[in-house]
């Protein structure tokens, strides 16, 4: 979906928001709302104190191209990483998953089939199992990265938790999404509820198109930046 | 309704092709079958012959990749159908319009036979699921294993995945959570039999 043009570092962010308004996601997630936009990604960063190639990274990845050269494993990149994943959290949490719901629920409300309160109970399954994949997120990965943060080498093995044990989940999730969109678009008949559908569908892609983009970040930029850490400290056999 | 339809089929076996000759000619559509062993002699009969359809065993063009490729650019009218005794990987599926399983009812082969022009091809075909595959589709709603549906059916549990595979790829619903929600839809499992 979207151009997957590769933005430099001399585009303009107005530009790239205007051909990609899902790019509004990194500034949003990155804590960065309200601070103007019509500057150019380095002067961005410059005025931000934001890391170039590190930023350049979160912007191509929201524009759709994944492809992206390899952030420097540095630890100074861990604590904006993790701000980053911690506001993405919070918004699906709060804000995306229960604004999904409410909808859900309003239209099993108005189309009284059982297909459809199946539908509902499909997504809340769903829900659930991201919110659990979140917590442990939350609970495990985000306080190991910020012992690693504040540690100082060669004690980072006094821990029992590894970024390996993190590795997997992800695609499950990524099918049950994609199921509920194809349920309601090519499956389901709501009636006169077509709005209300529609609002289903349009919100399933963003919530796609976001969570699909957050784990690119994780698989991309966050494991290997770790792994390089905890390889760089294991001792010398 | 008297159209004749002038098809082709390729296949190894002649116990294989006698029987679909006679089980197509029992549909009472006008369907002339001409049957050939290998695809090169086929392939050579073809522009004579003019067929509107295909019948083909993919074993046929094992190894003959660039003749079959060939004929696929130059033909890109005929319709063509693979012919599967009970697994085919995806990779193959591509090549051809429609998939025919033998333990597929024949009414389903003559439909394929006699549409009036091909469709999109199979990994882009959404299709309506056969009776075979509502049937798996409905005792995997109902919670049974692949194993245990093999046995119900009298099928390998390899062919049983395959049937599973298709009813993904025509539905575009990969879970087993979404595939329960769409057999509801279309009435074929009440709540009551749902799994939980």
């Amino acid at each position: 979906m979207y151009l997957k043009k590769n933005i430099e570092l001399n585009d303009n962010l107005f530009e790239i928001i205007e051909l990609n308004p899902y790019v509004l996601f990194v500034f949003e997630h990155l804590g960065y709302i309200d601070e103007p936009k019509n500057l150019t990604v380095k002067n961005f960063c410059k005025k931000n104190k934001l890391d170039e190639r590190l930023f350049l990274s979160f912007l191509n990845i929201y524009n759709g191209n994944s492809d992206i050269p390899p952030v420097k494993a540095q630890k100074k990149h861990l604590p904006v990483i993790v701000q980053f994943l911690k506001h993405s959290h919070n918004y699906y949490k709060n804000e995306k998953y229960p604004y999904i719901n409410n909808l859900l629920n309003e239209l099993n409300k108005k189309v009284k089939l059982k297909e459809i309160s199946l539908l509902k109970k499909f997504f809340e399954a769903y829900k659930s199992e991201v919110i659990e994949h979140l917590d442990y997120e939350e609970n495990n990965v985000f306080p190991y990265i910020e012992f690693l943060i504040k540690s100082k080498q060669n004690n980072i093995f006094s821990t029992k938790f590894s970024i390996k044990d993190y590795q997997e989940h992800h695609s499950d999730i990524e099918e049950k999404l994609s199921d509920l969109k194809n349920l309601l678009i090519h499956h389901l008949s709501v009636g006169t509820n077509a709005s209300l559908k529609r609002q289903i569908i349009f919100n399933l892609y963003e919530l796609e198109y976001d969570l699909h983009a957050h784990s690119i970040i994780e698989d991309k930029i966050l494991i290997p930046i770790i792994s390089s850490i905890e390889k760089s400290n294991e001792p010398n056999l | 309704m008297s159209r004749t339809y002038n098809i082709a089929l390729i296949e190894p076996s002649e116990i294989v092709a006698e029987g679909i000759i006679a089980l197509l000619h029992k549909t009472g559509k006008n369907i002339q079958v001409t049957h050939f062993f290998e695809f090169s002699t086929f392939s050579y009969k073809q522009s004579v012959l003019n067929f509107q359809a295909l019948l083909i065993n993919p074993l046929s063009i094992l190894n003959l990749e660039t003749e079959w490729n060939k004929f696929i650019e130059k033909n890109t009218d005929i319709i063509r159908i693979a012919l599967i005794y009970n697994y085919l990987s995806s990779h193959h599926s591509t090549h051809f319009h429609h998939v025919f399983y033998l333990n597929q009812p024949i009414s389903d082969l003559a439909r394929m036979l006699t549409e009036t022009e091909p469709s999109r091809l199979k990994t882009e075909n959404k299709e309506t699921l056969s009776k075979r595959e509502k049937e798996i589709l409905r005792y995997l709603s109902q919670g049974k294993s692949i194993k245990e549906i093999a046995d119900l059916v009298h099928l390998s549990p390899f062919t049983v995945l395959t049937h599973r595979k298709n009813i993904s790829s025509k539905t575009g619903i990969k879970t087993l959570a979404g595939l329960t929600v769409y057999s509801i839809s279309i009435g074929l499992i009440s709540i009551d039999e749902m799994s939980e």
